[in-house]
Parts: structure tokens; C-alpha cells; sequence
């Protein structure tokens, strides 16, 4: 496990006793769509999918 | 004691009925965020299923081409309007994240009829996606 991601859960385990610091976290995400904590819809599903790439091997 | 227990489960029981079969509540922001990513994981999964058992039909494959494009983008417009939520009509966002449950419902299906066994990742996306933007998109 990275720092990053020890990082973040110890934050989570903050966030889970004290509502600051659960609102510090959503702000500091909000603020920043960027933030690496804040996954967006195209990070997670490319242009081409999985499905299109096995259609186009299918009709080599 | 076991009397406030028993009223405590009987309120909790009475506020959960309450919001099951009504007309679906709007999802606070950080909920409607976490809504879009967790239906954006389950379309991955499933198309990434439909991918590996449907790999030598093509209809299965060009059923799940499609129905990844509509959730894909319908995902990415729901994003948007959780990004601007404050602005925003939350119809928008029930109306998109309807139709983004609709692409991976159609994804899915094709996906077992080629005999993949589904995730729990995927039937939980569909179950919340659709509490979410049930009967509120009109």
C-alpha cells in the first residue's frame, strides 16, 4: 500500500469520528474536480470500450 | 430499556417504510456522486464481461457497443449535473442517471445470455442507479 492510499483511509477514519474534518474533505474535493481523490466518469470508462475492442478482433 | 429499544427499531422501521414505493427523494450531492461513479464501475465490469463471454458473437458484442456508448455518455451528463447541483434541476440529473441504468441493464443482460456470471458490483449499480432516478425522470 502506497502513502497515498495509507493516507487517505487514515483520513477516512478521521473523517467517520469528526463531521469537520468529513466537510473539510468534501470541500477540498468539491473545490478541486481535478483533486486526485475525485474520480470522474472518464477515468473509469475509456471512449473505446472493452466490448468494441473484442468486435473489431471478432472481424479481423 | 428494551421498551426504548423497541420504539428506537420501530421508528427506524417506520422511516426506512416511508421512503421505499414514494416517489424517490433527491439524493444529496456527495450521494449522487458516489451514484454516477458506482453505476460507472458496474457498466465497466459488465462490459468488460460481456467482452470476455461474447467475445465470438457479434451480436452480444454490438448489443453491448451500444448500450456502453448510451450509459457512457448519459454517466457524463449526470456528472455534470452534479457538478453544477446547486444550480442545477436535479431532473436532470434522474433523468440521466435513468438512462445510464438503462445502458448497463442492457449490457448486463446481454452479458449473462452469453453466460457470464455478473458481479455483485453490477446488480448493486443497477439496484441503487434505479432507486436514485426511479419515477422522478417525466
Amino acid at each position: 500500500m502506497n502513502p497515498l492510499d495509507i493516507g487517505i483511509k487514515l483520513l477516512g477514519l478521521a473523517a467517520q469520528t469528526a463531521p469537520v474534518i468529513a466537510d473539510f474533505i468534501r470541500k477540498a474535493v468539491d473545490a478541486n474536480p481535478d483533486h486526485a481523490v475525485s474520480k470522474r466518469v472518464s477515468d473509469v470508462l475509456p471512449v473505446e470500450s472493452a466490448s468494441e475492442h473484442a468486435l473489431k478482433d471478432l472481424s479481423k | 430499556m428494551k421498551a426504548r429499544i423497541v420504539a428506537f427499531a420501530l421508528a427506524l422501521v417506520i422511516a426506512f417504510a416511508s421512503g421505499c414505493g414514494g416517489e424517490a427523494k433527491s439524493p444529496a450531492r456527495d450521494t449522487a456522486r458516489a451514484a454516477v461513479l458506482l453505476v460507472a464501475e458496474g457498466v465497466r465490469v459488465a462490459d468488460k464481461a460481456c467482452a470476455t463471454f461474447g467475445e465470438n458473437d457479434d451480436s452480444i458484442l454490438k448489443t453491448c457497443v451500444d448500450a456502453y456508448g448510451t450509459a457512457r455518455s448519459s454517466l457524463i451528463a449526470a456528472e455534470a449535473a452534479v457538478d453544477a447541483w446547486d444550480a442545477g434541476d436535479r431532473k436532470d440529473f434522474t433523468c440521466a442517471l435513468a438512462a445510464s441504468v438503462r445502458g448497463l441493464s442492457a449490457i448486463a443482460n446481454a452479458a449473462t445470455s452469453a453466460g457470464a456470471k455478473l458481479p455483485l458490483i453490477v446488480t448493486d449499480a443497477l439496484t441503487l442507479g434505479a432507486a436514485f432516478a426511479g419515477g422522478a425522470c417525466k
